[in-house]
This record gives structure tokens, sequence and C-alpha cells, in this order.
């Protein structure tokens, strides 16, 4: 033995020392086995006794070591067989068990000893409980930690199957019973773990990873005892309870140590069979309450629950024992309750990892009882006093213990993937409560598309409420904790359409509650703030419409008061836009009612109707400034007007005028000019309560406007815009003409196209004058066309000139003007 | 016997009774040989004849007697001239006369007291022998036979466990238990060591066993001692709470029963030597004496059915509560445990190699390693010393 | 050293986890079958002893743990030994993939003097069970790639084959002890050398 401290050498060096041992051990195994031929044992035994002195070397890693063990271990089995050969053919060793104590160093001697008192064992049982108990004993002798693990391992590895199995009995019994094996491995693993956790104090501060990395590759020895205890088979359920489960327990609890305690704990669940486990939760988990606070008791708790979930499913599958025995444990309520203890016991439990247990139990109860739900509620009121004791809110939300929540938050959702049964656990959502801002939103998203993806109808109002309560952090600003400063649009923009399209989820099977539904829902949404509100409130306006038509296909008994009312609640509704400095919207919203208003028709619609028009003409009039949206505003309007039918003369005329000077007044002259040309519409097709539903057909009117555009498009500087508006206008002369507005004639026409004829002519050639002489011709292809077509409609294009004289020109456009 | 090759000369032949049958005992010559010689027990008769034959037949042989005699003596290898003869006891075979063919005499010393056992050490001798002389004119013819005594003990009436405390303070406690002070030389010495303090980190633990053999009186004592066995009892560093095993065979070493003051010339003692190296290499030990005794092995020994080869361990379970149980009372009545201090050697001194050549081979025998050498170069820790075997305390 | 009486063979079993290892050796040496599921961790032995050919041989027989992380300290115990039993389970077709990735792994561990003539047997276990998703066309095809390994369907739960299937390994085990024999003779010079050296080292030995 060498005098400087033993430690262990590098990588480079533990393959030479190594690989010089093991050629001493091949040596000796080579000697021992030619004695064991010639029959001397002696010999045979110094042999051995030379082989194993190798194991007393301290320079061997455990890896090395290990390779080491194995390969004389392999040897000592042939002196074995030897052995017990010769004591089945009546060859008298004598006092062999005491001659090899005679070996002047402990390890080779020790190896020796449980060699021959195997051999003793194997061939006369009566020794057996006596030998056993003297070995285990007499091993303490070897208190160097890895010596000592692989010591007692080979004597784990040697009595293998010559442990005492049979059941206990009152007689008193030499060969022993499975109670004296328990004791023999118990007293063996609590030895074992006595060294196993010692290397851990040994040596330097310095080598702690090192050895720490040491102790795990060690670890498997230690475990060999538990596996030991569950090969017994005379350990029945009554066994384990009674005093293998306490036994280890009580070892591992003392032993105070937490690389030891992570480990035996996995080790029991993995080595004990589940119909064990299932039986002795409350011992084990109560266990885990009190182990040290560097052991990560949660990987511990969730190793079991997921063990016993999935026996839980097996069972179901197979049926059979374990079935049955699950319906009598009470699996979930065991789990939960030590759960609790083990969170309460342990200050150190990190809230991550209770959290995590948290996960665990959900999945557990979704497992084995997924039609309790009530289960589920259970953890997340739990959860939620942990947060409470422990005065946690808003967890930021990167932090692992916001993670984890929102892990358990999500688990119903992709368990059930629907919404509505969320929504029945009572504290999902004060649960929620305690994520911060952006954990809360996130979840909410992550609610949303769950809810898209899977369909999920919203049918109560309540229910609704609720939902869009979860849903807070996307329906409106939270006072105490949104971080106002800087909102990114584009995000907010997707959130608010999933919203969008999630209220066309809510909706009742009766239209009544459907009402309800959207009374609710505004009244949450409407809090949302200018931003939102243009996302959340048009989808309302919209189910609200289309629940006036279903009312008008109802005609219930008090259908045209509900209609009413529904549009009163439209009214208000994108009046709350307007007010939130909105336009267009409301705009559009407003004409948009005006039209189911006109097309349901219920008592006192006109009114309505009108209400809405004008809302729209005043927000057009008040609020869009911007020519553009301007001039697409009053042809949205002059489009929605020229459909309604249920205005009196009386309101009809004011707002027809009301157009087409709103028209006139537009800025640019090129708008002017189309939106006077639109407005002509209005005064063929429009309809009204005076011609009784029928069309205007006021050609005069119709003309006068066209005019006006003739005028107003020559005012324009731009040439290409003044060739492109006459083709717009002549467009609309043939529409006319057409329809057979008498105030259009070919003259008119020709005039117009001669005129453009020209001005094409002077154009530049571009783009632009490529695009407007192309949809002139197109113009005039249709006109050739009319003219050709073999039906009636020929004679009144008599006289039209698709091809005249230019040099008329400027007579024509004066007649034009004059006219 | 003839000095000038002429004239008669005779051949001493000495046949015991019934030594086909008797037990021989093997014994150390003085140059280290073994020879088995026949095994006589204290009072047992010492009877058989003496032949005496004639070389040269048909010549008469002249002489002034025939006498036979029993001798027990003490030889000191320092001092050869010196023998002292505690037992002498003569027989005459034969008147002065004339002797003309082979002749046999019958000779009987009966119930003969041979009070101490054969033994040869390092130092000193003590034997047994039969001496035939044929008394001459000018040189006597003689011949010794040499026999081997054993001295047998019935088993001791007083028979305690020896238990101690020792420790260095503040650095290392335990305390040792050995089931017996008197073991037989077949005997297996089962104890247990419990560690109550443990500071220094300790490499291994080993029981010798010490043979002290002292000869001469007052300021001219000589005392020689040799490790006879050296065995590994623990491997590595233990924490405070272990117990550790101890079972020794001593039927495999080369034993003697303890001799004290033998005819006030020498003594043979025992002492186990429980040592401990740290890992430094510095030794600690303390010596506690034991007594070796002879049973009369009429029925040696455990077989294999005898749990006598497990010795110990099945009373030995669960020490650690058990000693634990004991401390709780310990503290309130004082205990006959005796405390004492450990010894400690700094690491130069230690030459000790563990990987003592054969465990097979029992003749351990290293007297490189003396005890003395050990504790003259001691460093003591604190403590009364009062008890320290290992000064010299010898006589 | 053929001389002596007894032959010792080691036999390793490798497989993923849960595909019946621990229970084709209990099947095999104790005649047991239990439902109850124990994981193995680390690696631990059964001898049985029978006799092949007028021989008897006391078969090693090594049961691992299928999870790689339970084999804390490495796999030296897969080192001399004289044959590896790959086992799959029928029904669950990942079982089968990773068939090659333990052959693999144990020929780099275990590196046998000559690797592509170390006997293997592959047995498909649980042929009791339902679905099967292996079927034994497939398995045997995988045989023939690998030089012809022996392969057996067994159902440790009905000692279905099983007794088979270890007198094959026995048998392959056996021959392959026989061939590295035969190879190394020139096994007792290298001794010689090594001796001699021993004994100088340890003159005090011989003293006694």
């Amino acid at each position: 033995m060498p005098t400087t401290p033993p430690q262990i050498s590098p990588v480079e060096e533990q393959e030479k020392y190594l690989h010089d041992a093991l050629g001493i051990v091949k040596a000796q195994a080579f000697q021992m086995k030619r004695s064991l031929d010639k029959n001397k044992l002696m010999d045979a035994l110094k042999n051995a006794s030379a082989m194993l002195a190798e194991l007393r070397t301290s320079l061997l890693s455990p890896k090395s070591y290990y390779e080491l063990y194995m390969s004389i271990s392999d040897e000592l089995r042939h002196l074995e067989l030897y052995l017990v050969d010769e004591f089945q053919k009546g060859t008298k060793v004598p006092d062999l068990y005491e001659l090899v104590q005679y070996a002047g160093n402990i390890v080779p001697r020790l190896y020796l000893l449980i060699t021959v008192g195997l051999v003793y064992i194997k061939t006369n049982n009566s020794l057996r409980r006596d030998l056993l108990k003297d070995l285990v004993e007499m091993c303490r002798g070897v208190q160097h930690p890895l010596r000592g693990l692989f010591l007692r391992n080979y004597l784990l590895q040697c009595t293998r199957n010559v442990l005492p199995d049979s059941p206990d009995n009152e007689v008193e019994c030499p060969e022993g019973t499975v109670k004296d094996s328990i004791d023999f491995v118990l007293m063996n693993f609590a030895e074992m773990n006595k060294l196993w956790v010692r290397m851990q104090h040994q040596g330097h501060s310095r080598d702690r990873r090192n050895r720490e990395k040491e102790r795990e590759e060690l670890r498997i020895l230690v475990g060999t005892n538990l596996v030991r205890l569950s090969q017994l088979e005379s350990v029945t359920l009554d066994k384990y309870q009674k005093s293998v489960l306490p036994g280890i327990l009580e070892q591992v609890v003392s032993c105070r140590d937490a690389i030891a305690q992570e480990y035996l704990m996995e080790c029991i669940i993995q080595v004990f069979p589940d119909e064990f486990h299932i039986q002795t939760l409350n011992p084990f988990l109560k266990s885990c309450a009190e182990l040290e606070a560097g052991v990560n008791v949660k990987n511990i708790v969730i190793c079991l629950m997921e063990r016993l979930a999935a026996f839980s499913q097996r069972s179901d599958t197979v049926g059979g024992e374990g079935a049955s025995i699950l319906k009598e444990v009470q699996l979930f309520e065991i789990f939960s309750n030590q759960v609790s203890s083990i969170i309460a016991n342990r200050q150190y439990l990190p809230p991550e990892d209770m959290i995590a247990l948290q996960v665990a139990l959900v999945n557990l109860a979704l497992k084995c009882y997924p039609d309790k739900i009530e289960y589920i509620d259970n953890v997340m009121l739990s959860s939620v006093e942990i947060f409470q004791r422990l005065g946690m809110e808003h967890l930021e939300s990167h932090s692992s213990v916001a993670k984890e929540l929102l892990k358990l938050l999500k688990i119903p959702l992709d368990n059930y993937n629907n919404l509505l049964v969320v929504l029945q656990l009572k504290h999902y959502a004060g649960l929620m409560q305690h994520l911060d801002y952006f954990g809360r939103k996130s979840l909410s998203i992550y609610i949303l598309n769950n809810a898209l993806e899977n369909e999920t109808i919203i049918p109560t109002a309540e229910e609704a409420e609720q939902a869009l309560t979860l849903l807070g952090t996307l329906v409106a600003d939270d006072k105490n904790d949104h971080p106002v400063a800087d909102v990114d649009l584009e995000e907010l923009t997707e959130e608010q359409c999933l919203l969008a399209r999630f209220i066309h989820q809510m909706k009742a099977a009766g239209p009544d509650d459907h009402f309800l539904i959207l009374t609710a829902a505004r009244k949450t949404l409407s809090t949302g703030g200018s931003l939102r509100i243009k996302y959340t409130l048009p989808p309302l306006v919209f189910q609200a419409y289309q629940l006036a038509y279903k009312y008008k296909d109802l005609k219930d008994e008090k259908w045209e008061k509900k209609c009413t009312k529904i549009f009163q609640f439209c009214h208000q509704t994108i009046t709350a836009l307007v007010k939130a400095e909105l336009a267009e919207l409301p705009l559009r919203l407003f004409l948009q009612g005006a039209l189911a208003i006109d097309q349901i028709g219920f008592e006192n619609h006109e009114t309505v109707a009108y209400e809405f028009m004008s809302q729209a003409f005043s927000l057009y009039e008040d609020e869009i400034s911007d020519s553009k949206a301007q001039l697409a505003a009053i042809t949205l309007i002059v489009g929605t007007l020229e459909q309604i039918s249920c205005f009196s003369e009386e309101n009809s005329d004011p707002l027809r005028s009301q157009c087409a000077l709103a028209a006139s007044k537009l800025l640019k002259k090129p708008d002017q000019c189309r939106g006077v040309a639109t407005c002509s519409h209005l005064f063929w097709s429009g309809k009204s309560l005076t011609n009784k539903g029928e069309e205007t057909h006021d050609g005069k009117r119709v003309v006068e406007c066209l005019k006006k555009g003739i005028r107003t498009a020559k005012q324009c500087m731009d040439v290409y815009v003044q060739v492109q508006l006459f083709v717009e206008l002549l467009n609309h002369y043939i529409y006319f003409f057409e329809k057979g507005n008498d105030q259009v004639d070919v003259d008119v026409l020709n005039q117009l196209i001669k005129k453009i004829k020209s001005e094409l002519a002077n154009l530049e050639s571009s783009d632009e004058a490529e695009q407007i002489s192309k949809h002139f011709s197109n113009t005039a292809v249709h006109l050739k066309l009319r003219m050709e077509s073999p039906d009636g409609d020929r004679d009144a294009y008599k006289g039209l000139l698709l091809n005249p004289d230019l040099e008329d020109e400027k007579a024509e456009t004066k007649k034009l003007e004059a006219k | 016997m003839s000095f000038f090759g002429f004239g008669q000369s005779a051949e001493i032949e000495v046949i015991l009774d019934g030594q086909d049958s008797r037990k021989t005992a093997e014994v150390k010559t003085e140059d280290g040989k073994k020879e088995r010689l026949f095994l006589y027990y204290d009072g047992e008769t010492i009877s058989g004849k003496v032949n005496v034959s004639l070389k040269k037949p048909g010549t008469k042989l002249e002489h002034q007697g025939i006498k036979i005699e029993f001798i027990g003596q003490i030889e000191m290898f320092y001092d050869r001239g010196n023998h002292h003869e505690f037992i002498s006891l003569v027989k005459e075979l034969a008147r002065p006369g004339d002797m003309i063919a082979h002749s046999s005499y019958p000779f009987e010393f009966s119930n003969v007291e041979k009070p101490f056992e054969v033994y040869t050490g390092t130092n000193v001798r003590l034997r047994y022998f039969l001496r035939v002389t044929i008394i001459r004119r000018l040189a006597d013819v003689m011949k010794e036979i040499d026999i081997a005594v054993h001295t047998l003990s019935s088993y001791p009436e007083m028979n305690n466990s020896i238990k101690m405390e020792v420790g260095i303070e503040d650095c290392l406690h335990i305390e040792f238990e050995y089931n017996k002070s008197k073991y037989h030389l077949k005997d297996v010495i089962v104890g247990k060591i419990y560690f109550l303090l443990v500071r220094i980190k300790i490499k291994h633990m080993e029981i010798a066993i010490i043979k002290k053999e002292s000869t001469g009186q007052g300021n001219t004592t000589y005392t020689e001692s040799v490790n006879i066995a050296k065995y590994e009892i623990m491997d590595g560093a233990p924490v405070r709470g272990e117990s550790i095993p101890i079972r020794v065979f001593l039927a495999g070493y080369e034993l003697t029963p303890t001799m004290r003051d033998i005819n006030k010339k020498f003594s043979v003692r025992y002492f186990l030597n429980l040592v401990l190296m740290d890992t430094e290499d510095r030794r600690y030990f303390k010596q506690q004496e034991i007594t070796l005794w002879r049973k009369g092995d009429k029925l040696r020994k455990p077989n294999l059915q005898s749990p006598a080869i497990m010795a110990g361990t099945q009373n030995l379970q669960n020490t650690a509560q058990h000693y634990q149980q004991q401390q709780t009372e310990d503290s309130e009545r004082k205990t006959s445990t005796v405390k004492e201090d450990f010894l400690r050697v700094p690491s130069s001194n230690s030459n000790d190699k563990l990987n003592s050549a054969d465990p097979f081979d029992q003749q351990v025998s290293s007297p490189t390693e003396s005890p003395e050498n050990l504790i003259q170069n001691m460093t003591r820790e604190a403590g009364d010393g009062q008890n320290d075997i290992g000064n010299d305390h010898l006589e | 050293m053929a001389s002596r009486k007894k032959t010792l063979l080691k036999v390793i079993i490798l497989g993923d986890s849960s595909v019946g290892k621990t229970s084709l050796m209990n099947q095999y040496v104790n005649r047991k079958f239990s439902n109850q599921y124990k994981a193995t961790i680390g690696a631990d032995f059964l001898t049985k002893e029978l006799t092949v050919d007028d021989r008897t041989v006391t078969m090693q027989i090594w049961d691992t743990a299928g999870q790689e992380r339970f084999q804390s300290l490495g796999v030296a115990f897969y080192r001399g030994a004289d044959c590896c039993v790959l086992v799959f389970d029928v029904t669950a077709p990942n079982t089968f993939k990773s068939l090659d990735s333990w052959r693999d792994e144990f020929l780099i561990q275990a590196s046998p003097r000559e690797p592509e003539n170390f006997p293997f047997v592959l047995l498909g276990n649980k042929v009791d069970l339902e679905p099967r998703a292996i079927s034994a066309k497939r398995a045997q095809q995988w045989c023939q790639s690998k030089n012809n390994i022996p392969y057996f369907e067994t159902s440790a739960k009905e000692g279905l084959n099983v007794e088979q299937a270890f007198l094959a390994i026995a048998k392959n085990a056996l021959a392959q002890q026989n061939s590295t024999v035969d190879l190394y003779n020139e096994f007792p010079d290298q001794i010689k050398l090594t001796n001699t050296q021993k004994t100088s080292n340890n003159g005090d030995s011989c003293a006694c």
C-alpha cells in the first residue's frame, strides 16, 4: 500500500493501473484454476487471496474498480463451483470457513469468507441463517467506502439465490425464513448506505463535484439491496407494509443525505410493484415530506404518480386485480393530502416545485379519474392557497414558477379541449390572477386559440361573462399592473382579432338568451378602450343585426319591440365607437344597420332607419375630413340610400339632396365629379314609399347631376384626369341610356365620344394614357356590341358615331355645355 | 565414543514404554528447526528401557556403572556454561562391572513432576531430557533424549472480558472489548471496537499478537518482543458510532502458554496490540496482556457443524444500538470500563507495510519491528500515563 | 483447463425496458412468472445447471436494466460473456428498432476477440399478446442480415419456447468458449512468463 494519501489518479493513469491489476488477476486466476485441477486447494486459496489483494487498491476510480471487481468475481465463481462440487461429492474440506479467516488482510479475507460461506449454505442449509448473520456482521470491518460498497455488493450478489424465502412461522428454523432475509438485507443496506453517504464528507471540499459524480456512479450498488428485497417472493404486501418499507424509509430519512435520499426514493418506486405502492402511499409520501432540503421531492412524487397513472391505464385495458385496487384506494385523495403536507412541511421547497406537484396531481386525476372534474378544481384551489400563503402575486412571466403555473392552467384545456369545462372550475380564474399581466395575456391567447380551434360555443350570458373575465387582459386595460407605456399595435391587432372571432362563438340556442349574451358581452367589452373596441364591438353589432333577422323570421309575439331594442342596443354600441373618436367604422355600421332595419321592417322602422342614416351623415359631416375618405363615405351612403326603400318622400328627399349637395361640396374637382355622378343613381334607381317601393326614374335630375359632372370635369387642370372622368361619365350616360332615361339620347353620347376621342389624340403616350384609352375602347366595344345586337335595341343606337369627325370637336363641346 | 578407535564401544538406545501410541509434539530446536518429540505431561511416569549394544561383540565393556537421569533445565543462550537444572533425577541401571553382551535395562521415573512446558525462545530454552551414561574411566558413553512436556490447565475460574475505553483527547476515543482475558491455545478471540470519537483519518486497524520474552533479573533483564501475528481487522476510516468486529483464531499461530517467572529465570507473556494507523502513517496503539493456557485437547475441535467458526457475531448484532443503550446507563453509574490513553507513534518510525506476503503463511514473525523501539520514540498525548503498559513495567 | 469437470458459461441478456428480460430468466431458472412489473436496476445474475451434449455446464445468466440511466457504473459485466441474448417485444416496434444499437453497444463494450463471429441469439418475447407489431419474417430477416443469428419466439408468461431458446443459447455459448480456448492455446506459455516473475517477486510466499 503506498504511503502517499490515497486518492484517485487522473484518467490516463487509471488505465495503466487497471491494466496492471487485471494482468495480475489473470495470472493468479490461471494459477488458481490449475491448482484446482490438481486438487491443491491450499494453493488455490493462496492464488485467490493474491488475486483478491488487488481489490485493496486506492488508486482506481469507481468505474475502474468495478471492472476489476467484475473480473475477479468472475474468477471466484470458478472457485465456488469447485468447492460446491467437492462438498457434494462428500470431500470434507475441514474448517474451510475458519481457514480462510487466517488471511491477514481483511479485504481478501472477507471475499473468501463470503465465497466459502456461500458454499456452506449451498451444501448445508442448517447453518444458513447464522452464516448470513455472520457474514453481514463481519463485513463491518471494511469501512473504506469504495471497498466496503463493493465487498457488500459481492455479499449481495453471492447470496441472491440462497436467501431464505419461506413464510414466517412460529417454529424456530435454523434455515431461516423470509424475516431473516429481510433483516439481512436491511442491515446490509443500512451499512452500505452509511458508507455511501460518508463519501460525501471525506476529502477536500474542492473535490466535491467529482466526489458527487463518483457517488452517483456507485449508487447502483446501494440500490441493489432494494432489488434483493423486491425479489423475495414471501415478501407479501403485509410484510412490505410492516417491515420492508418502514425499514428502508427509516434508513433513507435518517441518513440526511440529499443524493442518497433522492436516489433511494426513486429506487423504491422502480423496484417494487405498483400493487405495493398503491397500498403504501401514505408512509411513502410522509417520508418524502421529511427529506433534506436539497432533495428534489417533486421529482420523486411525480415519478410515483406517473407510474401509478400508467398502472391505472394499463389495468383499465387489461382489467384484473389492479383495477379493483384502484377503486378501493382513494389514490387522488391520498396524493392530494400528502402533497399538501409535503408543501406545508418543506420550507425550502421552491414554489415552482410546489406548482409542479400540482401539475402532477392534475395529470393523475385526469388519467385515473377523467370524469371527476372536482378533483381538478381541488388542485386549483390548493394552488391558490399556496400563493396566498406565500404572498405571491403577479408572478413574473419568465420565472419558473410562472411557467409551472401556466403549465398547470393549460392542462385542463389541453385535456378537455372545452373551455366550458374549464369555466366550471371555480378556482381557475382566481388562480390565473396570480400570473402577471403578460402571463395572463399569454394564457388568454392560449384559451382563445383553444376555443377557436375546437369551435367551442359559449351558450349563456353567464359563461360569456366568465370567459371574458378570464380573458380580462385582452378585453381591457388593467388599471393595476398593465404597463400602458408601449403598446405594440400589431400585436394588439392580432389579439383583438382572435377575440373578435371568439365573440362570434358566443351564441345561445334561443334568441332571447343570445341577446342577453350580447348585452353582457358589450358591458364587458365596452370597457376596452378605443384601441380594442374597434375590433370587439363590431362583431357584437353584426351579431345583433343577425339576431334581428332571426326575430323577423320567428315573428314571435313581441318581435317588433325586441327588434327595436336590438337596434337601440346597436345604436348605443355604435355610438360608443363614435365616442371613441372613430368615424368610418361607425359610419359603416350605421349604414349596415339602416339596411338591416329597412329589410326587417318592424314597426316604426322608418324613423329608426332615418336615425341611423342621419347618424351616418353627421359622422360624414363632422368626423370625416380626408378627401378620399369623404368620397368613399359618400359613395357608401349613396349606395346604402339607394338600397333602402322604407323612406317616405319627406325623409328620402332631404337625404337624396343632402347626398348630392355633399358630393358637390367635396374638395377636389375629380371627387366632386365622381360624387355627383354617383348621386345621379339615387334619382333613378332609388326607392321610396311614395313610389310604393318602385324606382324613382327622375330622368331630369339624373341628367342634371351628370351635366354637373361634365362641368366639373372640364375644370380639372390635369388632362389625363379630365379624359378619365369623361370616360367615366360616358359610362354613366350609357347606363342611363340603356335604362331608358329619355333625357339621354344618342347625340349626347356622340358629343361625349367625340370629345374624348379628340382629347385622347392629344395625350402623350404613357401608361396612364394607355389605360384611359383602353377603358374607352372597351366602352366603345360595348356600344358596338349593343348596336349590332340582334334584339330590339338596335334601333335605339341609330346615329351613334363611334368614330366622329374630330374637327367639329369644339362646336360639339360647346353644344353640350349649352344643354 | 572412543577416542582412539580401539577398545570396546557401545551404542545406547532408549525405548520409551508405549512409544508407538504416544503423542508427539513439535518442538523448535535451538537452531530454529523443528523436531517431533514424545509428549509427556506433569506427574506422568516416564518409563522404558535402555538397550546397550556393544559395537564389537565378544569383547567386554568395562564400566564404572550405568545410570539414567531425567533432567529439566533452563539454558540461557548468552550464558552457555550455566545451565539451571530445576529437575534432576537419577536412577542407577547397573553397578560397575563388565558387560559382555548386549544388555537391556528397564527404568522408571514414576509420577515425575514436570512443572514447566518446554520452550525455545530468542534467549532462552527450557528442555527436558533423559540422559543415559555409561561411566568409564576415560570417556563416558552418553545418550540424551529430549522429550516434550506440555503443561495443561483447566478452565480458569476467573476469566473476565477485557473492556477498556482508550483515546487521545479530542482526537480519538474508542472502546474495545475482548471477550476474555485468558485464552487457550486453540481459542478464538472475539471482540469489538466501538468508535466514540474519530477526528483523525484512520487508514486501517490491526491486531498484533506480541510475545515478550524476558530473561534475567533486576538490572540484567533482557526483554525480546516478537510479533507473532499481524491481523488486519479494519480497512478504511470509520466514523463515530461504528462498531468493528474482531475475530482471531489462535490455533494457526505458534503460541505457547503464558509463562510467568519460570524458576526465577524467565517469563514469556503475550499481548494483544491494537494498532490504528492514520493516513499520514502515524500509529496509535494499545497493548493489552492476555494469558494463554493450554487446554487438555482431548476433544479438539469445532468442526464445520459448530457455530464456533462464526464465534462472536451472533452476539454482536446491533452492537451500536447495544452500545448506545449502555452509554445512557453509563451516565448514571460509573462502569468498570477503564479509561486509558492511546499511544501514538510518529510516522517516521513506521515501516509498517501491510502487504504481508501470504495470508496463509502463519509464521509471521518480523522481529524488525519491535514495539519497544516504537515506544521509545512515541509522542504521548496528554494523560496521566498511569496505565501505560507500553512502558517497561516488566520485571 | 478443459479437463475441469464443470464449465461455466456467461450469458448476457439485453434489450429495451419492459420487453421481459427478467421474466424470461425467471421463467427459465425458476419456472415462475409474475404479472407485476418491477424495473431492473443495474445488473444481476442467476445460475442454472444444465446438460449440453453430455456435458454439465453452469450457465450464469445476467439480467440487465433496459434503462441506461440505471447502469451508473457502466457495463463491465459484459466482459467475458460467451453469448449475448437480445430480446424485443413483438408488440412494441420500438423495442425491435433498438436491437441494432444494443448489439453494437455490446460489441463495443465487451470487445470480443472476433466480433463478427460472436454468438448472439434473438428472442421475440410476448407472443401471447395482441396485437402483434413485428412479424416473424421481419425478425428473421434481421437475423439473416446479422450473420444468421438464431431466432426464437417466446412467451415468458406461458413458458413458450423458453427452454428451447436457452438450450440454444447454452450451445452457442459453449461453442464460443471452445473456439476461444483452441485459438489461444499459447496462453499457458504467456502465463509461465508471468509466473516466474511472480515467484521471484514473492519469494517469501514459498518459504513456508
